[in-house]
Protein backbone atom coordinates (compact mmCIF):
# COMPACT_ATOMS: atom_id res chain seq x y z
CA UNK A 1 0.00 0.00 0.00
CA UNK A 2 1.20 3.50 -0.84
CA UNK A 3 1.42 6.02 1.96
CA UNK A 4 -2.05 7.36 2.78
CA UNK A 5 -2.85 10.93 3.78
CA UNK A 6 -5.24 10.96 6.75
CA UNK A 7 -6.74 13.99 8.50
CA UNK A 8 -8.58 14.24 11.81
CA UNK A 9 -11.82 16.23 11.42
CA UNK A 10 -14.69 17.00 13.76
CA UNK A 11 -18.31 17.85 12.97
CA UNK A 12 -20.73 19.08 15.63
CA UNK A 13 -24.47 19.32 15.10
CA UNK A 14 -26.86 21.05 17.46
CA UNK A 15 -30.63 20.85 17.17
CA UNK A 16 -33.72 22.69 18.25
CA UNK A 17 -35.75 19.53 17.79
CA UNK A 18 -39.47 19.85 17.19
CA UNK A 19 -41.69 17.05 18.48
CA UNK A 20 -44.46 18.38 16.24
CA UNK A 21 -47.85 16.81 16.85
CA UNK A 22 -46.37 14.51 19.49
CA UNK A 23 -45.73 17.52 21.74
CA UNK A 24 -48.61 16.78 24.17
CA UNK A 25 -46.71 13.71 25.37
CA UNK A 26 -43.62 15.76 26.18
CA UNK A 27 -45.63 18.54 27.86
CA UNK A 28 -47.15 15.69 29.88
CA UNK A 29 -43.71 14.56 31.00
CA UNK A 30 -43.08 18.08 32.28
CA UNK A 31 -46.20 17.79 34.45
CA UNK A 32 -45.53 14.22 35.60
CA UNK A 33 -48.27 12.75 33.44
CA UNK A 34 -48.22 9.88 30.94
CA UNK A 35 -50.10 11.19 27.92
CA UNK A 36 -51.43 8.90 25.19
CA UNK A 37 -53.78 9.77 22.33
CA UNK A 38 -57.20 8.25 21.75
CA UNK A 39 -58.58 7.95 18.24
CA UNK A 40 -61.94 9.71 17.76
CA UNK A 41 -62.87 7.18 15.08
CA UNK A 42 -61.90 3.69 16.27
CA UNK A 43 -60.97 4.35 19.90
CA UNK A 44 -57.44 2.97 19.53
CA UNK A 45 -55.21 4.37 22.28
CA UNK A 46 -51.75 5.26 21.03
CA UNK A 47 -48.57 5.50 23.07
CA UNK A 48 -46.21 6.49 21.41
CA UNK A 49 -48.53 9.45 21.04
CA UNK A 50 -49.95 9.96 17.53
CA UNK A 51 -52.16 12.97 16.75
CA UNK A 52 -53.70 11.09 13.82
CA UNK A 53 -54.70 7.43 14.04
CA UNK A 54 -52.60 5.27 11.71
CA UNK A 55 -55.41 2.72 11.55
CA UNK A 56 -58.31 4.91 10.39
CA UNK A 57 -56.74 8.39 9.87
CA UNK A 58 -59.16 10.02 12.33
CA UNK A 59 -57.87 12.64 14.74
CA UNK A 60 -56.65 11.31 18.07
CA UNK A 61 -57.03 13.48 21.17
CA UNK A 62 -54.68 13.56 24.19
CA UNK A 63 -55.65 11.13 26.95
CA UNK A 64 -53.94 10.87 30.32
CA UNK A 65 -53.08 7.33 31.41
CA UNK A 66 -52.55 6.15 34.97
CA UNK A 67 -48.82 5.63 34.50
CA UNK A 68 -49.11 2.01 35.59
CA UNK A 69 -48.00 -0.67 33.15
CA UNK A 70 -46.82 -4.24 32.53
CA UNK A 71 -43.37 -5.25 31.29
CA UNK A 72 -43.50 -7.29 28.04
CA UNK A 73 -39.77 -7.84 27.40
CA UNK A 74 -36.63 -6.94 29.30
CA UNK A 75 -32.99 -6.62 28.25
CA UNK A 76 -30.74 -5.92 31.22
CA UNK A 77 -28.06 -3.37 30.38
CA UNK A 78 -24.42 -3.85 31.39
CA UNK A 79 -24.15 -0.19 32.30
CA UNK A 80 -26.39 2.43 33.85
CA UNK A 81 -27.07 5.50 31.70
CA UNK A 82 -25.44 8.54 33.25
CA UNK A 83 -28.67 10.39 33.98
CA UNK A 84 -30.01 7.42 35.99
CA UNK A 85 -26.88 6.65 38.01
CA UNK A 86 -28.15 8.63 41.01
CA UNK A 87 -30.86 5.98 41.50
CA UNK A 88 -28.24 3.31 42.40
CA UNK A 89 -30.28 0.56 40.75
CA UNK A 90 -29.93 -1.84 37.85
CA UNK A 91 -31.33 -0.56 34.54
CA UNK A 92 -32.90 -2.45 31.66
CA UNK A 93 -34.35 -1.51 28.32
CA UNK A 94 -37.92 -2.75 28.27
CA UNK A 95 -40.98 -2.99 26.12
CA UNK A 96 -43.80 -1.67 28.28
CA UNK A 97 -47.58 -2.05 27.87
CA UNK A 98 -49.17 0.92 29.68
CA UNK A 99 -52.56 0.30 31.31
CA UNK A 100 -55.23 1.77 29.05
CA UNK A 101 -53.11 1.74 25.88
CA UNK A 102 -53.47 -0.54 22.87
CA UNK A 103 -49.78 -0.21 22.04
CA UNK A 104 -46.45 -0.67 23.75
CA UNK A 105 -43.42 1.58 23.96
CA UNK A 106 -39.75 1.27 24.80
CA UNK A 107 -38.57 2.74 28.08
CA UNK A 108 -35.99 2.34 30.79
CA UNK A 109 -36.95 -0.08 33.58
CA UNK A 110 -35.16 0.60 36.86
CA UNK A 111 -35.08 -1.68 39.91
CA UNK A 112 -33.30 -4.37 41.82
CA UNK A 113 -31.91 -7.00 39.46
CA UNK A 114 -34.42 -9.63 40.59
CA UNK A 115 -37.30 -7.25 39.85
CA UNK A 116 -36.38 -6.73 36.20
CA UNK A 117 -38.52 -9.51 34.77
CA UNK A 118 -41.17 -10.00 32.11
CA UNK A 119 -44.66 -9.54 33.51
CA UNK A 120 -43.60 -7.16 36.28
CA UNK A 121 -46.12 -4.50 37.26
CA UNK A 122 -44.55 -1.07 37.07
CA UNK A 123 -45.35 2.61 37.31
CA UNK A 124 -43.90 5.67 35.64
CA UNK A 125 -41.43 8.00 37.37
CA UNK A 126 -40.59 11.40 35.93
CA UNK A 127 -37.30 13.28 35.91
CA UNK A 128 -37.19 17.09 36.02
CA UNK A 129 -36.80 19.22 32.89
CA UNK A 130 -37.49 16.50 30.31
CA UNK A 131 -36.08 16.76 26.80
CA UNK A 132 -36.43 13.17 25.55
CA UNK A 133 -38.30 9.99 26.47
CA UNK A 134 -35.22 8.94 28.44
CA UNK A 135 -36.34 11.49 31.03
CA UNK A 136 -38.92 9.18 32.50
CA UNK A 137 -38.63 5.54 33.50
CA UNK A 138 -40.63 2.71 34.93
CA UNK A 139 -39.98 1.10 38.31
CA UNK A 140 -41.81 -1.66 40.17
CA UNK A 141 -45.15 -0.53 41.56
CA UNK A 142 -44.96 1.00 45.04
CA UNK A 143 -41.17 0.94 44.87
CA UNK B 1 -38.76 -12.96 -19.21
CA UNK B 2 -36.15 -14.16 -16.74
CA UNK B 3 -33.35 -12.00 -15.34
CA UNK B 4 -29.92 -13.52 -14.91
CA UNK B 5 -26.77 -12.60 -13.02
CA UNK B 6 -23.84 -12.81 -15.41
CA UNK B 7 -21.05 -11.05 -13.51
CA UNK B 8 -19.81 -10.85 -9.94
CA UNK B 9 -17.29 -8.46 -8.40
CA UNK B 10 -15.93 -9.06 -4.92
CA UNK B 11 -13.22 -7.66 -2.72
CA UNK B 12 -12.23 -9.13 0.64
CA UNK B 13 -14.03 -7.86 3.73
CA UNK B 14 -11.67 -5.90 5.96
CA UNK B 15 -11.86 -4.03 9.24
CA UNK B 16 -10.79 -0.95 7.31
CA UNK B 17 -9.58 0.04 3.87
CA UNK B 18 -7.43 3.04 4.84
CA UNK B 19 -6.00 3.14 1.34
CA UNK B 20 -9.33 3.44 -0.50
CA UNK B 21 -12.26 5.86 -0.55
CA UNK B 22 -15.76 4.42 -0.90
CA UNK B 23 -15.83 5.25 -4.59
CA UNK B 24 -12.48 3.60 -5.21
CA UNK B 25 -13.91 0.46 -3.61
CA UNK B 26 -16.95 0.74 -5.89
CA UNK B 27 -14.68 1.03 -8.92
CA UNK B 28 -12.70 -2.06 -7.92
CA UNK B 29 -15.79 -4.27 -7.75
CA UNK B 30 -17.36 -2.74 -10.87
CA UNK B 31 -14.27 -3.56 -12.92
CA UNK B 32 -14.20 -7.07 -11.44
CA UNK B 33 -17.88 -7.68 -12.25
CA UNK B 34 -17.54 -6.40 -15.81
CA UNK B 35 -14.47 -8.58 -16.30
CA UNK B 36 -16.31 -11.59 -14.90
CA UNK B 37 -19.13 -10.98 -17.39
CA UNK B 38 -16.78 -10.22 -20.26
CA UNK B 39 -18.43 -6.82 -20.75
CA UNK B 40 -17.25 -3.22 -20.91
CA UNK B 41 -18.80 -0.21 -19.18
CA UNK B 42 -20.39 0.77 -22.49
CA UNK B 43 -22.54 -2.37 -22.28
CA UNK B 44 -24.22 -1.19 -19.05
CA UNK B 45 -27.61 0.54 -19.52
CA UNK B 46 -28.46 1.30 -15.92
CA UNK B 47 -26.88 1.41 -12.46
CA UNK B 48 -28.56 0.49 -9.18
CA UNK B 49 -26.66 1.74 -6.15
CA UNK B 50 -27.00 -0.09 -2.86
CA UNK B 51 -25.41 2.22 -0.32
CA UNK B 52 -26.58 3.02 3.16
CA UNK B 53 -27.77 6.48 4.16
CA UNK B 54 -25.44 5.95 7.12
CA UNK B 55 -22.70 7.14 4.76
CA UNK B 56 -23.72 10.65 5.83
CA UNK B 57 -22.30 9.94 9.27
CA UNK B 58 -19.66 7.39 8.31
CA UNK B 59 -17.80 9.31 5.61
CA UNK B 60 -19.57 12.72 5.71
CA UNK B 61 -21.19 12.06 2.33
CA UNK B 62 -24.81 12.51 1.40
CA UNK B 63 -25.95 11.17 -2.01
CA UNK B 64 -22.80 9.05 -2.37
CA UNK B 65 -24.08 7.45 -5.56
CA UNK B 66 -23.66 10.68 -7.52
CA UNK B 67 -19.99 11.03 -6.68
CA UNK B 68 -19.40 7.34 -7.14
CA UNK B 69 -21.23 7.00 -10.46
CA UNK B 70 -18.95 9.57 -12.02
CA UNK B 71 -15.89 7.92 -10.50
CA UNK B 72 -16.73 4.44 -11.84
CA UNK B 73 -17.15 5.83 -15.33
CA UNK B 74 -20.92 5.56 -15.56
CA UNK B 75 -21.79 9.27 -15.74
CA UNK B 76 -24.76 9.90 -17.98
CA UNK B 77 -26.33 6.47 -17.48
CA UNK B 78 -29.67 6.19 -15.75
CA UNK B 79 -29.45 5.17 -12.12
CA UNK B 80 -31.33 4.61 -8.87
CA UNK B 81 -29.97 4.73 -5.34
CA UNK B 82 -31.53 2.27 -2.88
CA UNK B 83 -31.05 2.60 0.87
CA UNK B 84 -32.76 0.45 3.50
CA UNK B 85 -30.34 -0.26 6.33
CA UNK B 86 -28.97 -3.78 6.25
CA UNK B 87 -31.54 -4.74 3.60
CA UNK B 88 -30.08 -2.26 1.15
CA UNK B 89 -28.07 -4.76 -0.90
CA UNK B 90 -30.93 -7.20 -1.32
CA UNK B 91 -33.31 -4.36 -2.18
CA UNK B 92 -30.82 -3.10 -4.76
CA UNK B 93 -30.76 -6.52 -6.43
CA UNK B 94 -34.57 -6.55 -6.43
CA UNK B 95 -34.54 -3.07 -7.98
CA UNK B 96 -32.22 -4.35 -10.69
CA UNK B 97 -34.62 -7.22 -11.32
CA UNK B 98 -37.53 -4.77 -11.66
CA UNK B 99 -35.52 -2.52 -13.98
CA UNK B 100 -34.87 -5.34 -16.43
CA UNK B 101 -38.23 -7.07 -16.08
CA UNK B 102 -39.93 -3.76 -16.88
CA UNK B 103 -38.01 -3.65 -20.14
CA UNK B 104 -36.30 -0.37 -19.25
CA UNK B 105 -32.83 -1.84 -19.59
CA UNK B 106 -31.07 -4.96 -20.81
CA UNK B 107 -27.93 -4.81 -18.68
CA UNK B 108 -27.88 -3.36 -15.17
CA UNK B 109 -24.98 -2.92 -12.80
CA UNK B 110 -25.91 -3.36 -9.13
CA UNK B 111 -23.11 -1.96 -7.01
CA UNK B 112 -22.42 -0.68 -3.53
CA UNK B 113 -19.62 0.05 -1.14
CA UNK B 114 -19.46 0.89 2.53
CA UNK B 115 -16.95 2.49 4.86
CA UNK B 116 -17.55 3.22 8.51
CA UNK B 117 -14.21 3.04 10.18
CA UNK B 118 -13.14 6.58 9.35
CA UNK B 119 -15.25 7.59 12.35
CA UNK B 120 -12.28 7.74 14.63
CA UNK B 121 -11.56 8.27 18.31
CA UNK B 122 -8.18 10.04 18.47
CA UNK B 123 -7.77 9.21 22.18
CA UNK B 124 -8.41 5.49 21.80
CA UNK B 125 -6.81 5.34 18.35
CA UNK B 126 -9.62 3.14 17.07
CA UNK B 127 -13.12 3.35 15.62
CA UNK B 128 -15.22 5.84 17.53
CA UNK B 129 -18.42 4.96 19.41
CA UNK B 130 -20.08 7.41 17.02
CA UNK B 131 -20.09 4.57 14.48
CA UNK B 132 -22.64 2.58 16.48
CA UNK B 133 -24.42 5.76 17.53
CA UNK B 134 -25.01 6.48 13.86
CA UNK B 135 -26.38 2.97 13.30
CA UNK B 136 -28.84 3.50 16.15
CA UNK B 137 -30.33 6.41 14.22
CA UNK B 138 -32.21 3.93 12.07
CA UNK B 139 -34.56 3.58 15.04
CA UNK B 140 -37.27 6.15 15.75
CA UNK B 141 -35.20 9.09 16.97
CA UNK B 142 -38.04 10.48 19.12
CA UNK B 143 -39.29 7.27 20.71
CA UNK B 144 -36.50 4.70 20.65
CA UNK B 145 -33.00 6.13 20.28
CA UNK B 146 -32.95 7.92 23.68
CA UNK B 147 -33.75 4.63 25.50
CA UNK B 148 -31.68 2.27 23.33
CA UNK B 149 -28.05 2.70 24.37
CA UNK B 150 -26.79 -0.43 22.59
CA UNK B 151 -27.24 -1.70 19.04
CA UNK B 152 -27.07 -5.28 20.28
CA UNK B 153 -29.80 -4.61 22.85
CA UNK B 154 -32.08 -3.49 20.08
CA UNK B 155 -31.72 -6.83 18.28
CA UNK B 156 -31.59 -8.45 21.70
CA UNK B 157 -35.22 -7.44 22.24
CA UNK B 158 -36.17 -9.64 19.34
CA UNK B 159 -34.18 -12.60 20.60
CA UNK B 160 -35.29 -12.19 24.20
CA UNK B 161 -38.94 -11.91 23.24
CA UNK B 162 -38.57 -15.06 21.09
CA UNK B 163 -37.13 -16.89 24.09
CA UNK B 164 -39.93 -15.53 26.30
CA UNK B 165 -42.57 -16.73 23.84
CA UNK B 166 -41.19 -20.09 22.74
CA UNK B 167 -38.78 -21.09 25.52
CA UNK B 168 -35.94 -21.37 23.01
CA UNK B 169 -33.26 -21.11 21.78
CA UNK B 170 -30.83 -21.72 24.60
CA UNK B 171 -27.66 -19.67 24.78
CA UNK B 172 -25.71 -22.84 23.88
CA UNK B 173 -27.78 -23.28 20.73
CA UNK B 174 -27.11 -19.66 19.81
CA UNK B 175 -23.40 -20.24 20.41
CA UNK B 176 -23.46 -23.08 17.87
CA UNK B 177 -24.40 -20.57 15.16
CA UNK B 178 -21.31 -18.52 15.95
CA UNK B 179 -19.13 -21.64 15.87
CA UNK B 180 -20.67 -22.67 12.52
CA UNK B 181 -20.42 -19.30 10.78
CA UNK B 182 -16.95 -18.41 12.00
CA UNK B 183 -15.87 -21.94 11.03
CA UNK B 184 -17.39 -21.66 7.55
CA UNK B 185 -15.51 -18.41 7.05
CA UNK B 186 -12.20 -20.21 7.52
CA UNK B 187 -12.46 -21.53 3.96
CA UNK B 188 -13.60 -18.23 2.45
CA UNK B 189 -10.68 -16.15 1.16
CA UNK B 190 -12.89 -13.03 1.22
CA UNK B 191 -13.78 -13.45 4.90
CA UNK B 192 -12.65 -11.04 7.57
CA UNK B 193 -12.86 -13.27 10.61
CA UNK B 194 -12.72 -17.00 10.08
CA UNK B 195 -12.16 -18.66 13.46
CA UNK B 196 -12.17 -22.18 14.86
CA UNK B 197 -14.32 -21.54 17.92
CA UNK B 198 -15.93 -23.81 20.49
CA UNK B 199 -19.30 -23.34 22.14
CA UNK B 200 -17.41 -22.57 25.35
CA UNK B 201 -15.47 -19.79 23.58
CA UNK B 202 -18.74 -18.12 22.66
CA UNK B 203 -20.38 -18.73 26.03
CA UNK B 204 -17.37 -17.25 27.82
CA UNK B 205 -17.13 -14.15 25.62
CA UNK B 206 -18.12 -10.81 27.12
CA UNK B 207 -21.83 -10.41 27.81
CA UNK B 208 -23.24 -7.41 25.94
CA UNK B 209 -26.90 -7.30 27.02
CA UNK B 210 -29.50 -9.88 28.01
CA UNK B 211 -28.62 -13.20 26.33
CA UNK B 212 -26.24 -11.56 23.84
CA UNK B 213 -22.48 -12.03 24.14
CA UNK B 214 -19.67 -10.60 22.07
CA UNK B 215 -19.25 -13.69 19.87
CA UNK B 216 -23.01 -13.78 19.24
CA UNK B 217 -22.61 -10.55 17.26
CA UNK B 218 -21.66 -10.01 13.63
CA UNK B 219 -18.68 -8.05 12.38
CA UNK B 220 -18.50 -4.46 11.28
CA UNK B 221 -16.50 -4.20 8.12
CA UNK B 222 -15.61 -2.18 5.08
CA UNK B 223 -16.15 -3.63 1.66
CA UNK B 224 -17.92 -3.52 -1.68
CA UNK B 225 -19.79 -5.73 -4.08
CA UNK B 226 -21.07 -5.60 -7.65
CA UNK B 227 -23.30 -7.72 -9.85
CA UNK B 228 -24.15 -7.55 -13.55
CA UNK B 229 -27.79 -8.39 -14.25
CA UNK B 230 -29.08 -9.03 -17.75
CA UNK B 231 -32.32 -9.86 -19.52
CA UNK B 232 -32.75 -13.53 -20.40
CA UNK B 233 -31.88 -13.06 -24.05
CA UNK B 234 -28.84 -10.95 -23.25
CA UNK B 235 -27.73 -13.18 -20.38
CA UNK B 236 -27.68 -16.23 -22.65
CA UNK B 237 -25.62 -14.26 -25.17
CA UNK B 238 -23.12 -13.25 -22.50
CA UNK B 239 -22.59 -16.64 -20.85
CA UNK B 240 -23.90 -20.17 -20.77
CA UNK B 241 -24.47 -20.31 -17.02
CA UNK B 242 -26.49 -17.28 -15.86
CA UNK B 243 -27.82 -17.52 -12.34
CA UNK B 244 -31.49 -16.59 -12.51
CA UNK B 245 -33.35 -14.44 -10.01
CA UNK B 246 -36.44 -16.61 -9.71
CA UNK B 247 -38.19 -14.80 -6.88
CA UNK B 248 -38.11 -11.61 -4.86
CA UNK B 249 -40.23 -10.43 -1.97
CA UNK B 250 -40.14 -7.62 0.54
CA UNK B 251 -42.06 -6.52 3.59
CA UNK B 252 -41.91 -3.75 6.15
CA UNK B 253 -43.42 -4.22 9.62
CA UNK B 254 -42.24 -2.60 12.83
CA UNK B 255 -41.74 -5.53 15.15
CA UNK B 256 -41.32 -4.33 18.69
CA UNK B 257 -43.47 -1.20 18.89
CA UNK B 258 -46.08 0.19 18.81
CA UNK B 259 -47.87 -3.11 18.07
CA UNK B 260 -46.81 -6.05 20.18
CA UNK B 261 -48.70 -8.96 18.71
CA UNK B 262 -45.62 -9.85 16.63
CA UNK B 263 -43.24 -10.03 19.61
CA UNK B 264 -40.87 -12.96 19.28
CA UNK B 265 -41.27 -13.25 15.53
CA UNK B 266 -39.87 -11.52 12.44
CA UNK B 267 -43.08 -11.08 10.44
CA UNK B 268 -41.47 -8.97 7.72
CA UNK B 269 -39.09 -11.83 6.93
CA UNK B 270 -41.88 -14.39 6.86
CA UNK B 271 -43.92 -12.22 4.48
CA UNK B 272 -40.95 -11.42 2.25
CA UNK B 273 -40.03 -15.09 2.04
CA UNK B 274 -43.59 -16.16 1.23
CA UNK B 275 -43.77 -13.57 -1.55
CA UNK B 276 -40.44 -14.67 -3.00
CA UNK B 277 -41.31 -18.36 -2.70
CA UNK B 278 -44.66 -17.81 -4.43
CA UNK B 279 -42.93 -16.07 -7.33
CA UNK B 280 -40.31 -18.83 -7.58
CA UNK B 281 -42.65 -21.78 -7.03
CA UNK B 282 -41.00 -22.84 -3.79
CA UNK B 283 -43.46 -24.81 -1.67
CA UNK B 284 -41.07 -26.92 0.41
CA UNK B 285 -37.88 -24.96 1.04
CA UNK B 286 -36.18 -27.78 2.95
CA UNK B 287 -36.54 -30.05 -0.06
CA UNK B 288 -36.21 -27.56 -2.91
CA UNK B 289 -33.20 -25.52 -1.79
CA UNK B 290 -29.52 -26.46 -1.72
CA UNK B 291 -28.51 -23.79 0.81
CA UNK B 292 -29.54 -20.51 2.39
CA UNK B 293 -27.68 -17.30 3.12
CA UNK B 294 -29.52 -15.31 5.76
CA UNK B 295 -29.13 -12.40 8.12
CA UNK B 296 -26.94 -13.32 11.10
CA UNK B 297 -26.41 -9.99 12.80
CA UNK B 298 -26.96 -11.97 15.99
CA UNK B 299 -26.83 -15.75 16.40
CA UNK B 300 -30.34 -15.72 17.83
CA UNK B 301 -31.66 -13.82 14.83
CA UNK B 302 -30.33 -16.51 12.48
CA UNK B 303 -32.16 -19.15 14.53
CA UNK B 304 -35.38 -17.11 14.47
CA UNK B 305 -35.00 -16.79 10.69
CA UNK B 306 -35.09 -20.56 10.21
CA UNK B 307 -38.78 -20.49 11.09
CA UNK B 308 -39.57 -17.34 9.13
CA UNK B 309 -38.02 -18.94 6.03
CA UNK B 310 -40.16 -22.03 6.49
CA UNK B 311 -37.37 -24.39 7.53
CA UNK B 312 -38.99 -25.29 10.86
CA UNK B 313 -41.76 -24.26 13.22
CA UNK B 314 -41.30 -21.10 15.33
CA UNK B 315 -39.13 -21.84 18.34
CA UNK B 316 -37.46 -24.83 16.66
CA UNK B 317 -34.44 -23.02 15.21
CA UNK B 318 -32.23 -24.14 18.08
CA UNK B 319 -33.16 -27.75 17.47
CA UNK B 320 -32.21 -27.41 13.80
CA UNK B 321 -28.67 -26.24 14.55
CA UNK B 322 -28.30 -28.79 17.35
CA UNK B 323 -29.17 -31.59 14.92
CA UNK B 324 -26.60 -30.26 12.43
CA UNK B 325 -29.18 -29.61 9.72
CA UNK B 326 -27.81 -26.15 8.90
CA UNK B 327 -24.13 -27.03 9.16
CA UNK B 328 -22.14 -26.94 5.93
CA UNK B 329 -22.33 -30.74 5.87
CA UNK B 330 -26.01 -30.76 6.86
CA UNK B 331 -29.19 -31.30 4.89
CA UNK B 332 -29.63 -27.54 4.29
CA UNK B 333 -26.47 -25.49 4.92
CA UNK B 334 -27.14 -21.97 6.19
CA UNK B 335 -24.52 -19.28 5.67
CA UNK B 336 -21.82 -21.50 4.13
CA UNK B 337 -19.98 -18.28 3.21
CA UNK B 338 -19.49 -17.50 6.90
CA UNK B 339 -22.30 -14.95 6.91
CA UNK B 340 -22.05 -11.53 8.45
CA UNK B 341 -20.53 -13.09 11.52
CA UNK B 342 -17.49 -14.70 9.98
CA UNK B 343 -17.31 -13.10 6.57
CA UNK B 344 -18.16 -9.44 7.10
CA UNK B 345 -20.91 -6.84 7.13
CA UNK B 346 -21.45 -3.23 6.38
CA UNK B 347 -24.99 -1.96 6.15
CA UNK B 348 -25.52 -1.17 2.50
CA UNK B 349 -23.46 -3.26 0.18
CA UNK B 350 -23.11 -6.52 2.09
CA UNK B 351 -26.28 -7.93 0.58
CA UNK B 352 -24.81 -7.46 -2.90
CA UNK B 353 -21.67 -9.32 -1.89
CA UNK B 354 -23.67 -12.15 -0.37
CA UNK B 355 -25.67 -12.55 -3.56
CA UNK B 356 -22.29 -12.78 -5.27
CA UNK B 357 -21.38 -15.64 -2.93
CA UNK B 358 -24.62 -17.40 -3.91
CA UNK B 359 -23.87 -16.96 -7.60
CA UNK B 360 -20.44 -18.54 -7.16
CA UNK B 361 -22.00 -21.45 -5.21
CA UNK B 362 -24.61 -22.10 -7.91
CA UNK B 363 -21.91 -21.87 -10.55
CA UNK B 364 -19.99 -24.52 -8.59
CA UNK B 365 -17.08 -22.11 -8.24
CA UNK B 366 -17.20 -21.28 -4.54
CA UNK B 367 -13.89 -22.92 -3.74
CA UNK B 368 -13.53 -23.95 -0.10
CA UNK B 369 -17.04 -22.81 0.81
CA UNK B 370 -18.67 -24.89 -1.94
CA UNK B 371 -21.67 -26.97 -0.88
CA UNK B 372 -23.28 -29.72 -2.98
CA UNK B 373 -25.69 -28.32 -5.57
CA UNK B 374 -28.46 -30.80 -6.36
CA UNK B 375 -31.65 -28.76 -6.73
CA UNK B 376 -29.87 -25.81 -8.30
CA UNK B 377 -31.67 -23.31 -6.07
CA UNK B 378 -30.74 -21.11 -3.12
CA UNK B 379 -32.15 -18.26 -1.06
CA UNK B 380 -30.80 -15.02 0.32
CA UNK B 381 -32.80 -13.29 3.03
CA UNK B 382 -31.85 -9.93 4.53
CA UNK B 383 -33.37 -8.20 7.54
CA UNK B 384 -32.73 -4.73 8.81
CA UNK B 385 -33.45 -1.05 9.03
CA UNK B 386 -34.45 -0.54 11.73
CA UNK B 387 -33.46 -3.76 13.52
CA UNK B 388 -35.75 -6.51 12.23
CA UNK B 389 -38.42 -4.35 10.64
CA UNK B 390 -37.70 -4.69 6.92
CA UNK B 391 -36.84 -7.76 4.91
CA UNK B 392 -36.06 -8.74 1.36
CA UNK B 393 -35.81 -12.35 0.30
CA UNK B 394 -34.48 -13.48 -3.07
CA UNK B 395 -34.60 -16.91 -4.69
CA UNK B 396 -31.91 -17.89 -7.18
CA UNK B 397 -31.63 -20.79 -9.56
CA UNK B 398 -29.53 -22.23 -12.34
CA UNK B 399 -30.57 -24.23 -15.36
CA UNK B 400 -29.99 -27.88 -14.42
Amino acid sequence: MNEVFEAELEDVYRYRLSYGGQSPFFFGLQEGKLMASCCSGCGHVWLPFRPVCSRCYSEAAPKELSGKAEILTVIKLPMVPEHLQHLNRTVASALVLPDGANTCLKAYFVGEETQLVKGARVEAHYLPDPTTIADFYFAPEAD
Amino acid sequence: MRVGIVGVGHIPWKVRYPDKTYYELALDVTKAALQDAGLSRDDVDHVVWGMSDLMVAWVRQCCPSTTAQDYIGMAGKSSVHVTAGAVTGAMAVRQGLIEIKSGMSDVTLVVGSGKGMDLWDPKLQKRSSAFLKAIMLDLDTNWEVPVEPLAAANFGFAVQSHIDRFGAPTEEQMARVSVKNHGNALTNPLAQSGMALTVDDVMNSRRIAGPIKMLDCCLYSEGAGALILASEEKALEICDNPIWIDGAGTSNIRTSMPDFDHLGRIPCQEQAAQRAYRMAGITDPMAQLDFVETHDLLTGVELMSYAELGLCAPGQGGRLIEEGVTEKSGALPVNPSGGMMGCGHVAGCSGISRVGEIVQQLRGKAGGTQVPINQGRAVFSAIGGPAISQSCTLVFGRDQ
